[in-house]
């Protein structure tokens, strides 16, 4: 196993809120799920409800947290020449209302990235801090997107909180040395929850990250298959670890879109168990869903070992 | 750097490395990635190839042997009537305005001069002539124009009028308008590449490189190709056009091998696969061009590490390894560049990361890392390369340094590898006006 991933794949420690308590379960699993009917998010399911496999067998399900374990959430802002102006203040104001949702015990960070990135304010639970990076963000520059977030996946918190990276970007990678491939790769070892909010704009880009021309390393194309190569980076990085892209209008949503991702990524449930009966090596795709009733439950599509 | 292509000839614009500063006042960002392709009417692509062939090659607006002994011997026949002798007094009167608004442009006025060539080609005459294209008919016609033979300046100056009239065209969108003043620009060149050779034999692989860069910045790809392709049949083997014309190639293929896809989207959604295959396959035959002009630029000027960097990434482009390596490993040894040495470790890098040969791509990381240390891409890419060994402490702190570093510190001649600085192609294009007023 990675250890990148040691904190939710692997030597398993959760923090179960105030007073501290941990428990540790050695090659354990985390596995960040969200249930949702219709719109609305399901809340008072226990361990009994959830079926949850690893590479196809049953797991027994150790424990399931809902709501008590703090966040860990990784700001990345897209702060490329395109965003100047007035998307920029709305992404700021967005930034911010993340900041004035942490609750006491979550930690936040900031990175933003053009051409390159940057670490703007390390982990931390001090809004007054993070506050101030966010003011001093500027624009300018081309779109390291997949170094940006791959950045994001590198420097987890090392507290056990449960990590959500919040990616916005406006348009496709231009200037990063590494493919999306390289940072897909990476999600699927690591524990973070992606979400991404994108801008609906005239960036009519037809093909998808595996038909990558710009990044430094350029793998050959022959074996995308299907519609694949369409897919977009952030799509495809959201959907492996869980997560969701929401795409706002306009600038002028972005508040509101980065407010509901923290309240939905609030609303999910942490199931934990140690894999039984499955070699340990290599990707274990997981399918969870819940018993005896209704309902739709969007989690990561597997991890790698 | 990348202005070492455009010849080693008097006008010198240099950017040895990536500007502190960008035009943000954001010090560690290159400029602004162009999404969409600015064409203009008339010199729009096609989607498959850039507007190859919009230049006539065969010279049309200038008589190119004006300037022969014999040619210039022949005296104006006598008018055999009052129409003809007026016709020829019209004549004269026009050109003594184009060499009035030539003066105008070499004292600097370049507005007005500008709005007065562009007046005069607008200006509509008989059987299809213009005001423009009658005066350049008629340049070194004694009898008709008093500055026959013109001297090396007048050409040069007459070069970049049109050139500056052309850019006035295509900054307004009037594609016909540009393409008939690039033409006009390109047809004295030559004219000028014929009379007066010792002055434009650096000038004139000048105006083509400069003038394509200028084009390229702004995304106006067809145009810039087919500026070249003109340049390469009219100056046959100079490898500076040569040069430009496989970095061009290479943008094409790479950074902008989408922007003149963007209007096919329709494609997409019809025929997924055939889309696709209309890319790659549009993107690999820019890449054999690509690598043929830069090989051929590489045979005619050996010296020149930059055109080997430049083949040796577009080598690797095209997968064929072993030569990929072999070229850059030329550039490495060679250069006394940092820039163009860490763009070649890092591009050694990339060819061993993809075949995930990791501790030969580690090592070509670090030295790339080693010649500049503040760069982004090297560090990068030696992080994965360290996290894939299992040696993820040292890939974290390495990525952690790199974000945590002051802006102002980072340099990063990846940025600057295709695109060039803000500002310096334009800087290129005024030391050619100050090179030809002269």
């Amino acid at each position: 196993m990675n250890a990148i991933g040691a904190a939710g794949v692997g030597l398993l420690v959760l923090f179960s809120g105030a007073p501290q308590i941990y428990r540790v379960a050695v090659d354990g699993v985390r596995v960040d799920v969200l249930v949702t009917e219709g719109k609305r998010a399901v809340r008072g399911l226990t361990a009994s409800d959830f079926e949850l496999r690893d590479r196809g067998v049953v797991q027994v399900i150790d424990s399931v947290s809902f709501e008590d374990v703090p966040l860990s959430v990784m700001l990345v802002l897209d702060t490329s020449s395109s965003v100047r102006g007035t998307p920029l203040t709305h992404l700021k104001q967005a930034a911010s209302g993340v900041v004035d949702r942490l609750l006491p015990g979550d930690r936040a960070a900031l990175m933003t990235f053009s051409g390159a990135v940057s670490l703007d304010c390390d982990w931390t639970s001090d809004r007054r801090r993070l506050q101030d990076a966010i003011g001093r963000v500027d624009a300018g520059g081309a779109t390291a997107l997949h170094d940006a977030a791959y950045a994001a996946l590198m420097l987890r918190d090392p507290s056990p909180g449960r990590p959500l990276v919040l990616v916005f970007s406006d348009a496709a990678d231009t200037a990063s040395w590494l493919p999306g491939a390289r940072v897909i790769e990476l999600a699927q070892r690591h524990d973070a929850v992606m979400y991404a909010v994108t801008l609906r704009g005239p960036d009519t880009r037809p093909l998808g990250y595996l038909a990558d021309f710009t990044s430094g390393i350029q793998a050959r194309l022959e074996n995308v298959a299907g519609a694949a190569f369409k897919e977009p980076f952030v799509e495809r990085l959201a959907a492996e670890s869980g997560g969701g892209v929401m795409s706002a209008e306009g600038s002028g949503e972005l508040r509101d879109a980065f407010e509901r991702i923290v309240a939905e990524f609030r609303s999910r449930y942490v199931l934990t168990y140690a894999p039984r009966g499955v070699e340990a090596s290599g990707w274990h795709p997981l399918q969870v869903t819940i018993k005896g009733r209704s309902g739709r439950v969007t989690a990561r599509r597997g991890y790698l070992r | 750097m990348l202005v070492a292509l455009a010849t080693s000839g008097s006008v010198s614009v240099t950017a040895a490395g990536p500007p502190r500063q960008s035009q943000a006042g954001a010090p560690r960002n290159p400029p602004g990635f162009p999404r969409t392709s600015t064409e203009i009417p008339g010199l729009r692509d096609d989607g498959v190839t850039p507007a190859r062939g919009k230049f006539q090659a065969a010279v049309r607006l200038v008589k190119l042997d004006s300037c022969d002994a014999d040619v210039l011997a022949r005296s104006l026949r006598k008018p055999i009537d009052m129409k003809e002798a007026a016709a020829q007094g019209r004549l004269r009167a026009e050109m003594e305005r184009y060499h009035a608004t030539l003066a105008a442009y070499a004292e600097g006025d370049a507005a007005g001069s500008i709005e007065a060539v562009l007046r005069l080609s607008q200006q509509r005459l008989a059987r299809d002539w213009t005001g423009l294209t009658r005066a350049l008919y008629s340049i070194n016609t004694r009898g008709i124009d008093p500055y026959a033979p013109w001297d090396a300046r007048r050409y040069a100056l007459a070069v970049m009028l049109h050139t500056d009239a052309a850019l006035r065209a295509t900054s307004d969108a009037n594609g016909d308008e540009a393409l008939a003043q690039f033409q006009a620009a390109a047809d004295l060149l030559q004219l000028g590449v014929r009379c007066a050779p010792d002055r434009f034999r650096s000038l004139a692989p000048q105006w083509y490189v400069g003038l394509s860069r200028h084009l390229r910045d702004r995304t106006v790809l067809g145009a810039a190709e087919a500026l070249l392709e003109l340049g390469r049949s009219r100056l046959q083997n100079d490898p500076a056009i040569l040069g430009e014309s496989g970095v061009l190639a290479e943008s094409i293929a790479t950074i902008y091998a989408l922007s003149q896809m963007d209007t096919r989207t329709s494609w997409a959604s019809s025929d997924d696969r055939l889309f696709l295959r209309r890319v790659t396959d549009r993107r690999q035959a820019w890449l054999n061009d690509a690598a043929s002009w830069l090989r051929q630029a590489a045979d005619l000027d050996p010296g020149n590490d930059e055109v080997l960097l430049h083949l040796g990434r577009v080598r690797a482009l095209r997968f064929e390894d072993a030569e990929a390596l072999s070229t850059l490993g030329t550039v490495l040894e060679r250069t006394p560049s940092a820039d163009m040495a860490y763009l070649a470790a890092i591009f050694t890098g990339a060819v061993h990361d993809r075949r995930n040969r990791l501790e030969e791509a580690a090592a070509a990381y670090r030295a790339a890392a080693e010649r500049i240390q503040s760069a982004h891409a090297a560090r990068v890419g030696l992080a994965d390369v360290l996290r894939r060994s299992g040696r993820l402490d040292e890939a974290r702190r390495l990525i952690l340094a790199l974000v945590t570093e002051r802006s102002e510190q980072m340099q990063e001649p990846l940025w600057w590898y295709i695109l060039e600085p803000p500002g310096v192609a334009d800087a290129r294009l005024a030391a050619l006006r100050a090179e030809v007023r002269r």
